[in-house]
């Protein structure tokens, strides 16, 4: 519905179109949630009415609001009531004081009965100045009567107090599992309070696990962390089986106010059909006409997009597939480790064939050169071509061998990229993989040459919601201490910026409504207090959201901080 | 068990439930052998847990007259999604009225089943045999394969026996042929001690022994000597009188024994001081012989059959 007059119109600041015809804007037209007119001051005043509310930027910046390309908004869900331990910028932590300080605080502003479960989550020994790690005794002293359980950054391991120790029953006899290790005090069996891989994921037994409506009241904040970055359509991009109810129940109840794109995991799908379509018979990953059509359309602002895929684990974490050896033993102190699939390529070849023979956009996690190999030669196998207009993406694309984008370009694949990882893990990429290998990750420049639609994602909860630094290491693919990963694969603020709004809008298929500032699109938008085309690159992530908008509606922030 | 918070472990009703744990590439026969031991009655009053239940067809309606039970292991990177398949189905059979009698774990084509038998110790199951699925007709082409080799050769560390599927779609020559390269290749590796081949489609029996006293290391060696070869293996930990501060490893393959020097760990308490053993046998053994003390005098040992 598009009615003549405007319910508000911005001026006065940057507007950011993300449109290659016209960049820049003097003013913008809002009206029943979409977006009346926008160009210059004069062709959109035209649209002022009695009614109309016009909005002075002051100066500020109006953008698209930003597409998360890829991260889990379940794991979002979790983490709300968790304490955030991290290191800066993305938390607190310095030193082992900090970190029992922000534990204190945690407790006090959520109380936990004893016996209860105290939840941290990224724990970098790396950023203590403590000069050694996190024991146990630091969290007893604090947490003598309740288990308490660090989560390392990773996500793959914790550091425990000793009740959460008993609870786990791991002791100084307990042995260390295949694939996993008790990390003990030094010169004693004694366990220190980290456990890692397979000594950690027994412990999901006894953590809580909250019921359906504990978890809708989460979804406030929960859709808070992403609002104040200036992010309007969220992604959840593993979906499982038993999160889908909950998603809907809360999709119907009008808990969003943001737009929720789901990608169920191919794992899960059968037994999301068994309880959907108890008598349907198919072969295995034929859905039934009414699941297909499921798929693109949004009811209650949640979507199902496509089918995930995993085809291989985390560089950091040396699980991802490499076609050479890494410079660095492996996880489990292996020799010549080059990591590994994690689903057999006759499954992954089938489920690429029988998926996108059904018109199912699919998603593949792959990180290394050998999972990308092997996801080129499973679309291969399967006929995709890109007259098809298939978009599959492939999440991460993050260590890509030479000739691969080109590889892309014929089948009709695109990157949806992960720049953050080279200031998070670039330093740990170069140890393992050296320069030259290290500085292939994301080939943002390269891939936007060749005409590839290239997102860029945080991966949340794997690193922070921030869309600032996905374009600062975009542009500077700085590590931690400093080094440049892949000079040549720096590309420009505008590049960088696209890749947040209509680059990521394309590849959810709403290039048409979403991602960019044009006339009939959704008013989705995001105003910041800086323009960051023209803030040098080490400044982007101090740039603060002054407000978010989806359709139309401030949900984040206020504009009375603009003027008006 | 409770701790010191006194509260009881989820899993508390799965403690010392036996478990046997079947891994093996995609397509290695899993699915076929299990079903073949179902249909034997092998398996009255087990839960099965299983990694896909869409895309396999375990004989459920045996299983349901025999008592037992089916469920689905969920899948997928544990960072990813932050929880655990495999712990989610023991809950939930942990949460069932009657325990069951044993579990059987089908784990995933990629998984490393050592890793699952890892899993199922420190959630306080106790392991009846870890088995390794192959395929003579694929494992060539598989150890070499440019994606998954690597993973291949992985899956053979710490298993028990060597479980073939189909042997008989081979000639005997030919199958022995195929068993003698794969020898070499796991000999190559030098790893550890290769696993014993069994080719027969029966479940391997598997007994459990708990010692109660301490032993000399001289009697368990001569124990380990008189096993015949129906006896596949046999290990365990041990209270040796010569090491009281820690249970000991012992090992036996085929002919080759290791008993080790001394304790890699300590008793959790000197009070729960106890050993045991597991002796893998073809499906037609008899119950083996244990290394007790003092036959006719001391009571006789549990036992407990698995």
């Amino acid at each position: 519905m598009v009615r003549d007059a405007a319910e508000l119109i911005f001026s006065g600041g940057p507007i950011l179109t993300m449109e290659s015809s016209m960049p820049r804007a003097e003013a913008i037209a809002i009206a029943a949630g979409h977006i009346l007119a926008v160009g210059s001051r004069a062709e959109v005043m035209a649209h002022a009415g009695p009614d109309t509310r016009q909005v002075d930027l002051a100066g500020r910046t109006l953008l698209p609001g930003f597409i998360d390309a890829h991260g889990h908004f379940a794991n979002a869900l979790q983490v709300v009531g968790w304490a955030n331990v991290q290191r800066p910028p993305a938390g607190p932590v310095t030193s082992i004081a900090s970190l029992q300080e922000v534990l204190r605080e945690h407790v006090a502003a959520h109380p936990v009965a004893k016996g209860g479960w105290v939840i941290a989550y990224g724990y970098d020994v790396d950023g203590l100045s403590d000069g050694r790690p996190l024991d146990k005794a630091d969290l007893d002293a604090l947490f003598p009567e309740n288990p308490v359980m660090v989560l390392h950054n990773s996500n793959h391991g914790a550091v425990l107090n000793s009740c959460g120790l008993a609870l786990a029953g791991y002791d100084a006899s307990t042995p260390d599992p295949a694939g996993g290790v008790i990390v003990r005090r030094p010169g004693s069996t004694e366990p220190a309070g980290l456990v890692m891989e397979t000594a950690f994921i027994p412990l999901f037994v006894h953590m809580p696990q909250p019921s359906e409506d504990e978890r809708l009241a989460q979804f406030e904040a929960a859709q808070r962390l992403y609002t104040a970055k200036g992010i309007t359509t969220v992604q959840d991009g593993a979906t499982v089986a038993g999160d889908l109810d909950l998603f809907q129940r809360a999709a119907r109840e009008g808990r969003l106010c943001v737009d929720l794109v789901l990608l169920p995991l191919v794992l899960e799908v059968p037994e999301m059909l068994r309880e959907r379509f108890p008598t349907f018979q198919g072969k295995p990953l034929e859905l039934p006409h009414p699941a297909r059509d499921v798929f693109g359309q949004y009811r209650d602002h949640l979507k199902f997009q496509g089918i995930k895929l995993l085809v291989d684990g985390s560089p950091q974490g040396k699980t991802a597939f490499w076609g050479e050896p890494l410079l660095t033993p492996g996880p489990n102190g292996e020799a010549n480790w080059r990591g590994q699939p994690v689903c057999p390529p006759e499954q992954l070849f089938e489920a690429v064939e029988r998926l996108s023979a059904q018109g199912i956009q699919l998603f593949a996690h792959c990180n290394g050169d050998a999972a990308i190999d092997l996801m080129i030669e499973a679309c291969r196998r399967a006929g995709l071509k890109p007259e098809q207009d298939h978009r599959t993406v492939i999440i991460h694309s993050q260590f890509m061998a030479p000739g691969q984008l080109e590889q892309y370009v014929e089948l009709g694949l695109h990157p949806s990229f992960f720049t953050v990882h080279a200031f998070f893990f670039g330093d740990t990429h170069l140890a393992n993989l050296g320069p030259e290998r290290a500085g292939r990750m994301s080939p943002m420049a390269s891939a936007m040459a060749l005409g590839l639609h290239c997102s860029n994602h945080n991966d949340f909860s794997v690193t922070p919601i921030e869309p600032m630094r996905m374009v600062e290491t975009a542009m500077t693919r700085r590590t931690r201490t400093g080094v440049v990963l892949g000079e040549s694969e720096r590309v420009s603020a505008e590049a960088a910026l696209r890749a947040l709004t209509i680059e990521a809008a394309w590849q959810i298929r709403e290039e048409s409504s979403k991602g960019s500032l044009a006339t009939g699109k959704r008013a989705d938008l995001v105003i910041l207090d800086a323009d960051p085309t023209a803030t040098p690159a080490e400044q982007l992530n101090a740039i603060g959201v002054v407000a978010t908008l989806k359709d139309g509606a401030c949900i984040h922030g206020s504009l009375e901080g603009v003027r008006t | 068990m409770s701790n010191i918070l006194g509260t009881e472990s989820p899993l508390a009703s799965l403690r010392g439930v036996p478990a046997t744990v079947v891994g093996g590439y995609l397509g290695s026969g899993k699915t076929t052998l299990i079903n073949g031991w179902l249909q034997a009655g092998a398996c009255q009053g087990w839960a099965l847990l299983v990694n896909d239940l869409g895309s396999i067809n375990i004989d459920a309606e045996r299983l349901r007259q025999d008592n037992g039970r089916l469920l689905e292991l969920g899948g997928g990177c544990v960072c990813c999604t932050l929880r655990d398949g495999l712990g989610a189905a023991l809950l939930e059979l942990a949460r069932r009225k009657v325990p069951p009698a044993h579990v059987l774990i089908e784990t995933s084509g990629m998984a490393v089943p050592q890793r699952v038998a890892s899993q199922l110790l420190l959630q306080g199951l106790s392991l009846s045999r870890v088995l390794l699925v192959i395929d003579l007709e694929r494992i060539e082409a598989l150890w070499h394969d440019p994606w998954v080799g690597e993973l291949v050769q992985q899956q053979f560390e710490g298993v028990d026996v060597l479980q073939f599927s189909k042997a008989d779609r081979l000639g005997a020559a030919e199958a022995e042929r195929r068993q003698q390269w794969l020898r070499q290749q796991l000999e190559a590796r030098q790893r550890e001690s290769t696993p014993p081949f069994h080719s027969e489609r029966q479940l391997v029996r598997s007994d459990r022994w708990l010692q109660g006293e301490p032993l000399g290391r001289q009697q368990v060696l001569a124990w380990a000597a008189q096993l015949g070869p129906e006896v596949l293996r046999a290990k365990g930990e041990l209270w040796l009188a010569d090491a009281p501060e820690g249970p000991v490893s012992f090992d036996r393959v085929g002919e080759r024994v290791s008993l080790a020097a001394a304790p890699s760990r300590p008793w959790r308490s000197t009070l729960e001081r106890r050993g045991h053993l597991v002796a893998i046998s073809r499906a037609t053994a008899p119950a083996p012989s244990w290394p007790t003390t003092c036959p006719a005098a001391s009571p006789a040992p549990s036992l407990i059959p698995a």
